[in-house]
């Protein structure tokens, strides 16, 4: 295998995995803030119902969380193979796992109590794989993934109100 | 034969007749008050445009009966016959009306509501015509009073029903009231009053000394916090021409009825403010049952972390307020635009003489109004239940797995044993995550995956090899092959190659030595 086309492919899919989780993010988030500022749960994105306890919330995360691992670690051996250094590819691999993270724990949470954790840990996961995925996947990508999820946060908000 | 048949016909003739005459009886009675006082009334024609009036009205569901009285009564033919103005001196309206109560489910009666009663002190003492009202068989009345200019006494009509069934009336009273006739008259409830005439309001919520909309319906609290509901509760009459005075509450208590939680208090005193207004009764409830906890029985630490997120009860804050007979008046308004206080007061200033005590005689000893304000708290459980929970089954699975381990000789560190490509076992070791083949340093492991060292490296070419996909193709500097297998943590116990004994018991390689 060649390596300047599997180093390409490796770049490629860090880029549109990256893009899709953090697509999925805005318009989460989104929601949330919309729903927070209208005082109106009904436009909260899909959400546990209020009167699941706080063991079943925990439940999901903690098998969301199993299974966000088993995606890392397939992600990881996916840029290993690459030719990523491993040192290079835990970064990526364990960031991108905390957004499908941080999608479940919205699902377990929004709605229940307060919701200032959701754009909290959003910053620090988006601080976290802008600085672990710039150095492999290079600025233009992720520029164009950032542009892309301001135009989805711009579209959800118009598309809700 | 022909003298039996005469007599068949005559006997179907007489049954007709009879069936006839039950068919078209009346169950409605207008009564006109002919006294000397109404005479007035009587030369302007407004007797006369009031009883077509009330006779059109009661004709809405059935055949009536007009009759006039003074101290006596007659069932005249019609308006037109000669009795109807015909005028006599005083009235009787008390022995008038309990002549005619058992004859007729319904009676309208046309009064300047002067009674004379020679047996009492005051001439016109209205008290015998009231009791007359108040008598059980007497079941709804409606009253229309007309003021009329100064000079003239103001006139009253009862539409009284004596059966239970208010529905004719109901009908006759909207024909009556029909718009597009010459006075508009309101009709006023003055039987029964009860408990049908009062309105309870509740017209705010205070839960923990915060405002809520009544509408809520619903108060949503964390464990922990106070529960104290205060109520405002406003009484009053439906109907703007009543008006009752203050009246006793009876205080009661509630309960806490959940089944996982436990207040301070579990049972509040239910103690109303009265707060006399203007024109009704407040009142301002409050139930403080202190602080609610979570019990910590088992079945309920458990219902708090797994179950549900939060529970929910209705409390109810019952209270009953009896309003004494004499209670019921008339409100101030009405008595200021209708009533006189003196037969001589109605004539000059066109009022209506008597009414004031009319209420008093209409109500029941007592009017019980129980209040009941149901609210339904949720109240929210606490975290704390899933996270120890969470926490304790995570270490009880851990310690569950330790055990297991432990019981079935697994090795926790992964095992690994090596051989040529012809299959030929080589002596293998593993020390701080380093594996060494024939005191040679293959690579490392580092979370269930292998790296290779330096001058080794997997085929196919990798940088690092998950263990589980064993085995590993190593390649030497050299070209030698050497197949690694991670054996799933077991220690092999009597599977240890014999040629590889000697070696394995030779002293660990350093990393030095490998290097």
């Amino acid at each position: 295998m060649n390596g300047s086309i599997a180093a390409s492919r490796a770049r490629w899919t860090l880029a549109t995995v990256f893009t899709v989780f953090l697509l999925i993010n805005v318009v989460v988030l989104t929601l949330a803030f919309l729903a927070q500022l209208r005082n109106d749960p009904s436009k909260l994105p899909p959400h546990l119902g209020e009167e699941v306890s706080v063991g079943v919330r925990l439940l999901v995360i903690a098998i969301g969380a199993v299974f966000s691992w088993f995606l890392a670690r397939m992600l990881f051996k996916h840029l290993v193979v690459q030719d990523v250094s491993p040192g290079d590819s835990v970064g990526p691999a364990y960031s991108l796992l905390s957004y499908l993270l941080l999608v479940l724990a919205a699902y377990s949470f929004l709605g229940f109590g307060t919701w200032l954790w959701l754009p909290g840990l959003f910053l620090i996961v988006l601080v976290w794989s802008l600085i672990s995925l710039w150095s492999l996947v290079g600025w233009l990508p992720m520029i164009v993934a950032l542009v892309l999820a301001a135009l989805t946060a711009f579209f959800s908000w118009v598309i809700m109100t | 034969m022909a003298t039996r048949l005469k007599r068949v016909v005559v006997i179907i003739a007489v049954a007709l007749n009879l069936m006839a005459l039950t068919a078209s009886a009346a169950d409605t009675l207008v009564l006109i008050d002919r006294s000397g006082s109404m005479a007035s009334n009587f030369q302007s024609g407004l007797a006369k445009d009031l009883a077509t009036r009330m006779l059109k009205a009661a004709e809405t569901t059935g055949k009536a009966d007009l009759a006039v009285f003074d101290v006596e009564w007659h069932v005249i033919p019609g308006l037109d016959s000669p009795e109807f103005a015909t005028f006599g001196k005083d009235t009787y309206l008390d022995k008038t009306l309990k002549q005619f109560k058992d004859k007729y489910d319904r009676i309208w009666l046309l009064t300047d509501n002067v009674q004379d009663d020679p047996a009492s002190a005051d001439r016109y003492d209205m008290s015998s015509f009231y009791s007359t009202l108040q008598a059980k068989e007497i079941r709804t009345i409606y009253v229309f009073p007309l003021r009329q200019s100064p000079g003239n006494a103001g006139l009253m009509i009862y539409a009284i029903s004596t059966g239970e069934d208010t529905r004719k009336l109901e009908q006759q009273v909207n024909t009556f009231q029909r718009p597009g006739q010459e006075f508009k008259f309101e009709k006023l409830a003055m039987k029964p009053l009860n408990e049908n005439v009062i309105q309870v309001t509740i017209i705010d919520v205070e839960i923990n000394d915060a405002k809520i909309l009544h509408e809520q319906k619903s108060l949503r609290i964390r464990e922990g916090d106070p529960l104290k509901i205060e109520t405002r509760v406003r009484i009053e009459p439906k109907y703007p021409h009543l008006y009752f005075e203050s009246s006793p509450v009876t205080p009661s208590r509630a309960g806490t009825p959940f089944k996982c939680l436990v207040a301070d208090k579990p049972e509040s005193d239910i103690n109303p403010n009265q707060v006399q207004t203007g024109t009704s009764q407040e009142y301002r409830v409050t139930v403080d049952f202190g602080r609610v906890h979570l019990k910590k029985g088992p079945g309920c630490i458990w219902e708090a972390a797994f179950g549900h997120a939060s529970e929910s009860a209705d409390i109810e804050t019952p209270i009953t307020v009896t309003i004494p007979r004499n209670n019921f008046k008339l409100s101030k308004t009405f008595l200021a635009d209708y009533v006189a206080s003196s037969e001589s007061e109605a004539k000059v200033t066109g009022k209506i003489f008597g009414l004031e005590k009319l209420p008093g005689y209409m109500a029941p000893e007592t009017t019980k109004v129980p209040i009941r304000i149901p609210y339904r708290v949720v109240v929210q459980y606490p975290s704390w239940p899933a996270i120890v929970l969470s926490i304790g089954g995570v270490v009880l699975l851990v310690l569950v797995w330790l055990v297991i381990k432990l019981l079935s000789g697994i090795s926790f560190a992964p095992h690994f044993t090596a051989e040529t490509e012809d299959r030929k076992p080589l002596p293998t070791l593993v020390r701080d995550k380093q594996v060494f083949v024939s005191n040679q340093l293959l690579g490392s492991i580092q979370s269930n995956e292998f790296t290779p060292a330096p001058g080794v490296r997997l085929d196919p070419d990798l940088r690092v090899a998950d263990i589980g996909d064993s085995p590993l193709i190593c390649v030497l500097r050299d070209g030698q092959r050497i197949r690694l297998r991670a054996e799933s943590g077991q220690k092999p116990r009597q599977k240890a190659p014999t040629r590889s004994t000697p070696q394995k018991r030779s002293a660990p390689p350093t990393k030095r030595t490998t290097r």
